[in-house]
């Protein structure tokens, strides 16, 4: 672990992480989840119409 | 742990009552069985005797028959009582032994629930008194006052053990009522409050040398947590114990009469219990607040007395900035013209810091090679003297952050002053020791009382800076949610500097990365 901080929460950061993986993904959770919900709807419509 | 103990109640009828029936009938029916038939064999007998001596062959066979019959007689007597008593003993046997394992089956899945739900949320019973954690405590027969050591589901019963001495129905487990029973200590045998063995354990000693100011600093912290943090949020804050209510109330009720409060003299401290519950949270948390006397630091015997270490959940380390020797010296005219209101603790700042890593070393074990993920906050005290306040404590925070915008927590600009006092008062070796030791340090500066304590004052005390250091500890604990309204006002502050970025793209990116970046 080394001595980075977040600047968002003031945790510290581990070396390998370039930004705060946990306050990204909590920051782009909203994001996330529609880009998300886009994928499987595209997915279930790509396999029911796809004969 | 012993699963087993004899105990002061009735065994369950499939683990005692129903087998002593079954020896009981075996022993007892062919006793009855058998002076019955011994009379029709006394009968048969005399039939026999008179059949001797008969003179007529009729006659004499008419006895022959009669001592026959009476032989069948008894000999039925036991086929009888035979058949009835196998025909029991093998119902018996089969009801029992289905009794017993069905019971026993519902006893292993109870005692294997509360296991797995205590060791899960970290509910453990420890007494605030003597410290001592036990499986499960004595609870006294509300009736005859009987002790039973091990009221839970068992072959004295699954849902109720009935008292051997006054037969009250006794519940075997929380839900059924066993936790308005009186509870003790298996060790010390003192009374512990209801909410022990209950709730999640969070234990907090509070630690630093003689008149440093740590039972202030307790008394107007929780009065601070209850008042402006707990109650407008919802939470539910609450004395399980009705003493350390009581000594709460006496204690508030002096500071704020402008009294100060007696000195600790407990170098074993019974810990302070704060049971707090959010709102919507199914089980909240006790907090036990160790508070030992100064002097438990003072020397070493004192020092491993501390047995709690082993369960803490965070540090509290107070320094009295008028005990570091350099402080001391600079300042010495204006501490001698004070030193009655100020009252300098008298031992060392590194002497009970490193009282407080034997303890951790013994209790917990430290490692050279890794950090301590356990959280300690170090607390400058007394910063109403001197004009600490202005040096280190709320003013110089907010002047800091004003000077140096990239300075964004109120925390990091407090860690920068005091690492920079401590610094600059010969003790970078402890900063530096700290930051080697311990994954996280928080640093604070407060005053418990607000003023220097003054007799013919009688105002009450105010005290500055006495929650950050205890939310920030319950934060990193998990009892109070800090984090997420820091992280939401870093939300709304790095959106609007977003906006500021020209184009959505730079925007977004900015957002979502750039303001992400860790720093040091």
């Amino acid at each position: 672990m080394s001595n980075l901080r977040c600047p968002r929460c003031n945790e510290r950061v581990p070396d390998r992480q370039p930004v705060h993986l946990v306050c990204l993904f909590q920051r782009a959770r909203y994001v996330i989840l529609v880009i998300g919900g886009l994928v499987l709807l595209l997915t279930i419509c790509g396999i029911l119409f796809s004969n | 742990m012993q699963l087993y103990e004899p105990q002061p109640s009735y065994l369950m009828y499939a683990f005692g009552g129903g087998w002593e029936v079954m020896a009981y009938i075996w022993q007892n029916v062919f006793k009855r069985t058998a002076s019955d038939a011994n009379w029709w064999y006394m009968q048969g007998n005399s039939c026999k005797l008179k059949a001797q001596y008969a003179g007529s062959i009729p006659v004499r066979y008419w006895w022959w028959s009669a001592y026959a019959g009476c032989q069948l007689a008894g000999l039925s007597q036991y086929l009888t009582a035979l058949a009835i008593v196998a025909a029991f003993c093998v119902i018996q046997f089969l009801i029992l032994t289905i009794w017993a394992a069905i019971s026993g089956l519902v006893i292993a899945l109870l005692l294997g629930f509360n296991f797995l739900y205590g060791n899960y949320f970290k509910i453990f019973f420890r007494c605030p008194d003597c410290h001592e954690q036990m499986s499960i405590p004595i609870y006294v027969c509300p009736a005859c006052s009987t002790e039973h050591t091990r009221l839970w589901p068992s072959v004295y019963g699954v849902f109720h053990h009935r008292c051997a001495k006054c037969n009250s129905k006794l519940p075997t487990l929380d839900v059924l009522g066993r936790k308005t029973l009186v509870q003790k200590c298996v060790s010390c045998k003192r009374p512990m409050n209801p909410d022990v063995g209950r709730l999640i354990n969070i234990h907090i000693p509070v630690i630093g040398g003689p008149l440093t100011g740590k039972s202030n600093y307790i008394f107007m912290a929780t009065k601070r947590f209850t008042e402006q943090y707990a109650r407008p949020r919802g939470f539910e804050v609450t004395f399980p114990d009705k003493n350390h209510q009581r000594e709460y109330e006496n204690n508030i009720r002096m500071l704020s009469s402008g009294m100060e409060l007696v000195k600790t003299s407990n170098v074993v401290p019974q810990a302070y219990n704060l049971a707090v519950k959010k709102p919507r949270e199914w089980i909240g948390r006790i907090l036990y607040i160790y508070d030992a006397a100064g002097e438990a630091y003072s020397d070493e015997n004192s020092t491993l007395l501390q047995t709690y270490y082993k369960y803490v959940h965070g540090l509290i380390f107070v320094i009295d900035p008028f005990s570091i020797e350099l402080y001391r010296r600079q300042h010495e005219s204006e501490i001698n013209a004070v030193r009655s209101a100020v009252r300098p603790s008298t031992l060392s700042v590194m002497d009970a810091y490193g009282r407080m890593l034997a303890i951790l070393e013994s209790s917990i074990g430290l490692k050279s090679s890794k950090r301590l993920q356990l959280p300690i906050a170090i607390v400058i005290s007394k910063t109403d003297a001197l004009g600490l306040e202005a040096q280190i404590g709320q003013i110089a925070i907010r002047e800091l952050m004003n000077r140096d915008p990239s300075i964004r927590f109120e925390a990091e600009a407090s860690k920068q002053l005091i690492e920079r006092f401590l610094e600059e008062n010969q003790l970078g070796n402890l900063v530096r020791d700290l930051n080697l030791r311990f994954e996280n340090v928080g640093y604070f500066a407060c005053s418990a009382l607000g003023r220097m304590p003054d007799a013919s004052d009688h105002r009450p005390y105010e005290p500055i800076g006495v929650l950050e250091p205890l939310l920030w500890l319950l934060g990193k604990a998990g009892v109070v949610g800090v984090r997420q309204g820091l992280t939401r006002r870093m939300d709304e502050q790095d959106k609007a500097m977003a906006k500021t970025k020209g184009n959505i793209f730079k925007a977004v990116k900015f957002y979502y990365w750039d303001s992400l970046r860790p720093r040091r």
